[in-house]
């Protein structure tokens, strides 16, 4: 894989510029687990041991580890597609349905959340917690 | 045609067992409550081609499986002589076998009852002057019957079944193929109505194998997607009680698929997994409410981290495929009635399928950063 690859460029671009998720942990988040992707390809010996399963040895398949230029970037076309939000305008999410009826605010409501989630102290996660078991109507 | 005094009594038996059979028969007319009575009721609104229709007869409306009670609609051997005149109906029956089939009493009763299921029969008044009478004891029977016909809509998508040589392993040490995830892996399932099988989008174009991860996934993408519409629902009692069947009808199909397809006798075991895939279905309703409002590429992270069980090698354009179903599938629930939608839906897929034409072009399309940056490389190029 020459080091001039215009598709790793656009990787590393994609991965630099995806959203940062705060609530998930970082071993499973998009930035982790696509570096790990690419550095197959730049240290192929690594990755196969690492890739070794305990009494497995048999069944072990040699990846295909030749990078395809046209095929990475097809994949870095649909991640900008991700990125300019082509779907979303191209199908946008009706009124009635971002503001439903029985909840207004539902949806600020998850996005308020997923902010405050991860910088909550162990107390306020306490008292929220017994807050939500007891639901007064 | 003289009858003896023998024939005569045995007339008079069948009548009175007849009557009996009638009476019993009218807590299960209650189940007209729920959108299967549509089904029955309404021959007219139904096409469904694979179901079992002989030439020469009217079409059979029939689309649950042959059960004892929702047998009403089956053809049985031999045709009966004249559903039409009650007078013939019990001679034929008696003189033919002593005991006539359950199939055949029940066609019987229901050619008396109603003189066409156009319009309904008795079950259907009963079903109607319920739901006048006694509209928030009846809510519950309504709710649980369009769940239901929106469930096996959303169960239909990615339907997969184990062979069945292959599912006692346990005992035969003949057990299904094991994939990386040591998942069981199946073949998909041909035969579920409204669905198309092997053909399905989701096995044919994304290529996702027929465990029970992904039939479980997979429903429960769709059934998020009229969750959201759901929400709509004025009352959030309602819409809570929505949700509730809804779960309600995937736990149990998912429960049936662990103990038929994968020998999970025990119930602890099955416990554990019903557990699990609860957990599930709240993380994908926040991760996807969250995708939703905040763009494509969180909702596709979300899609990949459920779908694909965040596997590294993923093709990201087939994710980018499913973020533009959902939008789509999500967008046209807009302005349509909920009653509306969980009839378009028992009848077929069509509604799915629309969702899933002309994504390969979209995203196919040239987007603006690889436009861009290799314009940019061309002018630092020309710069050097």
């Amino acid at each position: 894989m020459a080091s001039n690859s215009i598709a790793l460029k656009h990787w590393s671009r994609i991965i630099s510029r995806w959203p940062v998720d705060k609530v998930r942990p970082e071993s499973v988040s998009f930035q982790t687990l696509m570096r790990k992707r690419l550095e197959k390809y730049q240290n192929p010996a690594k990755a196969a041991e690492a890739a070794k399963v305990k009494g497995n040895e048999y069944n072990i398949r040699a990846a295909d580890l030749t990078w395809d230029e046209a095929k990475e970037m097809k994949q870095a076309n649909a991640l900008y597609a991700l990125f300019e939000n082509r779907f979303a305008k191209d199908a946008p999410f009706p009124k009635k349905l971002r503001f439903p009826e029985s909840q207004p605010t539902h949806y600020d409501d998850i996005i308020t959340e997923s902010e405050r989630a991860p910088s909550r102290g162990f107390l306020t996660k306490m008292t929220d917690k017994l807050k939500g078991m007891i639901r007064l109507r | 045609m003289s009858v003896c005094t023998q024939c005569m009594r045995a007339l008079r038996r069948q009548a009175r067992l007849e009557q009996l059979t009638l009476s019993q028969t009218r807590p299960s007319q209650l189940r007209c409550l729920s959108t299967t009575s549509a089904r029955y009721q309404q021959p007219q609104a139904q096409s469904k081609p694979e179901s079992q229709v002989q030439p020469g007869t009217p079409p059979s409306i029939l689309t649950t499986a042959p059960t004892i009670t929702s047998n009403l609609a089956a053809d049985a051997p031999p045709p009966a002589p004249a559903a039409g005149s009650p007078s013939n109906a019990p001679t034929s029956a008696s003189s033919q076998v002593p005991a006539p089939s359950t199939a055949e009493m029940q066609k019987q009763i229901s050619s008396r009852l109603g003189s066409s299921r156009v319009g309904g029969g008795i079950g259907h008044k009963i079903a109607t002057s319920l739901r006048s009478a006694a509209k928030s004891t009846t809510e519950t029977y309504i709710t649980y019957g369009l769940t239901e016909a929106m469930f096996k809509s959303c169960a239909a998508q990615a339907p997969y079944t184990i062979p069945e040589d292959q599912r006692m392993g346990v005992y035969t040490g003949k057990g299904p193929p094991k994939n990386a995830r040591a998942e069981d892996v199946g073949v998909p399932e041909t035969s579920v109505p409204g669905s198309q099988g092997a053909q399905s989008w989701w096995f044919t174009r994304l290529g996702l194998e027929p465990t029970f991860s992904v039939w479980s996934q997979v429903c429960f993408l769709h059934m998020y997607i009229l969750t959201v519409k759901l929400r709509t629902l004025p009352d959030q009692r309602t819409y809570m009680e929505y949700q509730r069947y809804l779960l309600e009808h995937f736990s149990s199909v998912a429960e049936d698929k662990m103990i038929l397809l994968h020998g999970m006798n025990a119930r602890g075991v099955r416990n554990k997994y019903l557990k699990d895939l609860f957990v599930q279905w709240r993380g994908i309703q926040y991760a996807y409410d969250q995708g939703l409002v905040s763009g494509d590429a969180v909702l596709a992270g979300a899609v990949w981290r459920n779908l694909w069980k965040a596997d590294e090698e993923v093709d990201w354009e087939k994710v980018a495929l499913v973020v533009g179903f959902m939008r789509r599938a999500i967008a046209g629930l807009a302005d349509s009635d909920i009653n509306d939608i969980a009839t378009n839906l028992q009848q077929s897929s069509q509604y799915w399928e629309q969702a899933q034409q002309g994504l390969d072009g979209m995203v196919n399309l040239e987007s603006t950063g690889i436009r861009d940056n290799l314009r940019e490389e061309a002018a630092a190029e020309k710069a050097l």
